[in-house]
């Protein structure tokens, strides 16, 4: 239907992934609905309902084994039935031995063989190339190929090879069947050496089965950049008042502002030590330094995220413990809104500036926590949601708006007495992040001068990559609440133009990319002619409408506005020949 | 304006049509997109600062004879009227000059991260007036009013 060779070949329709999965929350299936929504595909949770699985409606359909029971009774059939109709086809994880022999050699190019535990397998590794994927206590499936191309084989510890474990079958039509052997989905962030290699594999394969289709895309940042890094202070409290570590401070404030990167600062309004019947506050006299530092970073156009409000529960000092979560037991709704509030309010008190953002010490919050930051104006919630990729939570008073961007750690920390060799583990993980358009979020408490070296190589080197935004977290969850808004109403339609359909965005840059092999010729918003584009990307102005349409042309538009040379050079004919009389005449020449 | 005063002051205007086209092309931009591409303003559709306060910068550069002359009181009104006619000639030189180097550095020397780079004008850019197509590229249409008005007087200027 879309495989496009060129605009010419392509039919009216919409391009749209369908994923058949049980809608229940599940890890593997948010991360892929994350994932999609990250990359800007339009995608739909397919509900099976009275009419059927309307064929030709999906370009890529993701199926789960989870869904299976959503194909009807004969899933076999469909699966056959879309392949022949020219739809990608993805497989994520077991419950592929449910699709008939024939159908799986035909479509799949594969034969079943067993499915078990990756343990009783002896299978330790995915390997890709350089790549390698952990495998943890998981199922895998083992199949033969019948055609397909293996992309990647299980190993074992010794790294022996074992089985594949992604396989690619290309049709004749140019449709591709692709297939993973273990949930690629899911156990993301749980392999310390190489946390995103799951979300890379899983984006990979995607762009390889859309390589050949004319997609629009819409991106995850603004003006067509490629990635965001984002370096955040950790647990900065009123007692950061030490010679070393302000000096240590201001020195990673100058590096970063000298290369535009401004620092977001996780604060925590109040120190307390009960065992010592220390309490100082942010405003105190004693803080005067840092409070003097906290300025210099907001004037460096950074950021101050809320870290709770004492960071610690019971006799513990700050930084120690937990604060929502005590002993096993959640603070009350109550309790949790009255700490938080009291905390933001001792920050605006003592900085003069409005707090927006909130990350919960050691991450700990419940919904309580989500309806108190929801009540007291935040906007961003820094979180460790094991997702490279920001995400939204949806507001409880049931509208179902998204209210707060939870924007991820991805690249960690730089614990006490590092090494300089974490640099180079740091960059192998910006390449990874890169290579799929995940978020670079680092954070340093800068302990010591080597955090401060490790830190700024860091920044260095993700720079050093190009076309990356360096946003503080309130740009990020700004420029993500309003992407969101237009991702809403995300519809695209391909004719001999592309026509898409946007919700509202209140800020400019968001960028829509065309892969295709024809060059962008002319792009119109909302009816009128727009300039800023390239040949397969589009920076849009703001989108006022609660519905957008931007109109891509790809063969020279005829315009109004080209007055014709004959008509130019008359002008330029009349104005000579009337200013030269006159200017002799003022010349005194006549 | 004397003979020697007015190739000083069109090497004036030309050298700050210069810089302001260097400056606003290289440095007036929203994380590397220049302003100018993003921000279509008014009727006219022109950059704010392009109204205030660059133009009136380069017609006080190019007005400076006459405004020098009208102090100094060294020049009778027929003086005055060549002085006023030459200075209206570098001013709209100047604009034209200012407005046709933001493209050619856009085209020639791009920033890295400009969506346009490489790109000369496009329609859509254009001002009210539209753009003339002449042999296959596109000119701004007050181009071709504003530099034959400049060349006019200029020949009129060095035939008298």
């Amino acid at each position: 239907m879309l495989r496009a060779y060129g605009l010419e070949e392509v039919k009216t329709g919409s391009l749209r992934i369908g994923v058949v999965a049980d809608d229940e929350p599940k890890e593997g299936l948010t991360h892929l609905s994350e994932l999609l929504g990250h990359l800007g595909y339009p995608y739909h949770l397919i509900q099976l309902g009275s009419q059927g699985l309307e064929l030709g409606r999906y370009s890529l359909l993701v199926i789960y084994e989870s869904g299976l029971h959503r194909l009807g009774e004969n899933p076999s059939s469909i699966v056959s039935t879309y392949a022949k109709e020219g739809a990608n086809l993805l497989w994520i994880g077991p419950g592929v031995g449910q699709i008939d022999r024939e159908t799986l050699s035909r479509v799949f190019g594969l034969r079943f063989i067993s499915q078990a535990s990756a343990e009783s397998c002896r299978v330790a590794f995915a390997s890709s190339g350089s790549s390698n994927v952990k495998i943890f206590g998981e199922t895998v499936t083992n199949v033969e190929l019948t055609g397909a191309r293996a992309e990647s084989y299980f190993l074992d510890s010794t790294f022996r090879r074992l089985f594949p474990s992604e396989t690619c079958y290309p049709h004749e039509g140019g449709e591709i069947a692709y297939f993973f052997a273990y949930d690629v989905s899911s156990w993301w962030n749980v392999d310390l050496e190489s946390p995103w290699s799951r979300p890379a594999r899983l984006a990979s394969a995607i762009r390889l089965m859309l390589a050949d289709t004319t997609v629009v895309t819409l991106r995850p940042y603004p003006r067509n950049l490629a990635s965001a890094f984002i370096c955040r202070i950790e647990d900065v409290d009123a007692l950061h008042t030490s010679s070393d570590w302000l000096s240590r401070a201001s020195r990673y404030l100058q590096v970063h502002a000298a290369r535009n990167v401004p620092l977001s600062v996780a604060l925590i309004p109040v120190h307390a030590d009960p065992g010592s019947g220390i309490e100082i506050r942010l405003s105190s006299d004693s803080a005067q330094p840092v409070r003097d530092w906290l300025y210099t970073v907001i004037r460096s156009r950074g950021a101050i995220i809320q870290h709770g409000y004492t960071h610690q529960h019971g006799s513990q000092r700050t930084g120690v413990g937990t604060e929502f979560l005590v002993d096993g037991n959640w603070m009350s709704y109550d309790d949790q809104t009255r700490r938080i509030s009291a905390g933001k309010e001792e920050i605006e008190r003592a900085l003069s500036t409005k707090v927006t953002a909130f990350e919960a010490p050691h991450y700990k919050l419940n919904e309580n926590t989500l309806r108190a930051i929801e009540r007291l104006g935040f906007k961003c919630l820094l979180d460790d949601s094991n997702s490279p990729f920001y995400g939204f939570r949806s507001s409880n008073s049931g509208s179902g708006e998204p209210f707060l961007v939870a924007i991820p750690e991805t690249l960690s920390y730089i614990p006490l007495g590092s090494s300089l060799s974490l640099t180079d583990k740091l960059k192998k993980i910006v390449d990874q992040l890169i290579e799929f358009q995940g978020i670079l979020l680092l954070y340093n408490h800068l302990y010591d001068d080597a955090a401060f070296t490790i830190g700024v190589h860091a920044m260095e080197y993700a720079l050093s990559k190009g076309n990356i935004w360096t946003p503080n977290v309130n740009d990020m969850g700004v420029f993500a609440l309003e992407r969101a808004n237009a991702y809403k109403r995300f519809t695209v339609t391909y004719d001999s133009e592309i026509t898409v359909t946007l919700g509202s965005c209140a800020v400019r840059g968001l960028t829509l990319s065309v892969n295709g092999q024809d060059k962008i010729s002319w792009v119109k918003v909302n009816g009128k002619n727009w300039p800023v584009f390239n040949a397969d990307y589009i920076i849009l102005p703001e989108l006022p409408d609660a519905s957008n349409t931007v109109l891509i042309g790809f063969k020279e538009q005829p315009s109004l506005q080209s007055i014709s040379a004959i008509w130019g050079l008359g002008l330029l004919g009349v104005t000579s020949c009337m200013t030269f009389r006159f200017a002799r005449r003022a010349f005194g020449d006549d | 304006m004397r003979k020697k005063e007015f190739p000083r002051n069109l090497i004036l205007c030309s050298a700050l049509a210069f810089f302001f086209s260097y400056l606003e092309y290289y440095y007036v931009s929203l994380d590397g997109i220049p302003y100018r591409e993003m921000y279509h303003v008014g009727f006219l559709r022109m950059p704010p600062y392009v109204l205030f306060p660059l133009a009136p910068a380069l017609a006080v550069v190019a007005f400076s004879p006459l405004f020098d002359d009208l102090m100094q009181r060294r020049s009778d009104w027929s003086q005055r009227n060549r002085t006023l006619v030459l200075a209206c000639a570098n001013f709209l030189w100047a604009l034209t000059l200012y407005d046709t180097l933001y493209y050619a550095f856009r085209s020639m020397f791009p920033l890295p991260t400009d969506p346009l780079g490489g790109v000369w004008i496009r329609r859509e850019e254009a001002s009210i007036m539209g753009v003339v197509n002449l042999l296959g590229v596109l000119w701004p249409t007050w181009y071709f009013a504003t530099l034959p008005i400049v060349i006019s007087i200029y020949v009129a200027y060095y035939i008298s």
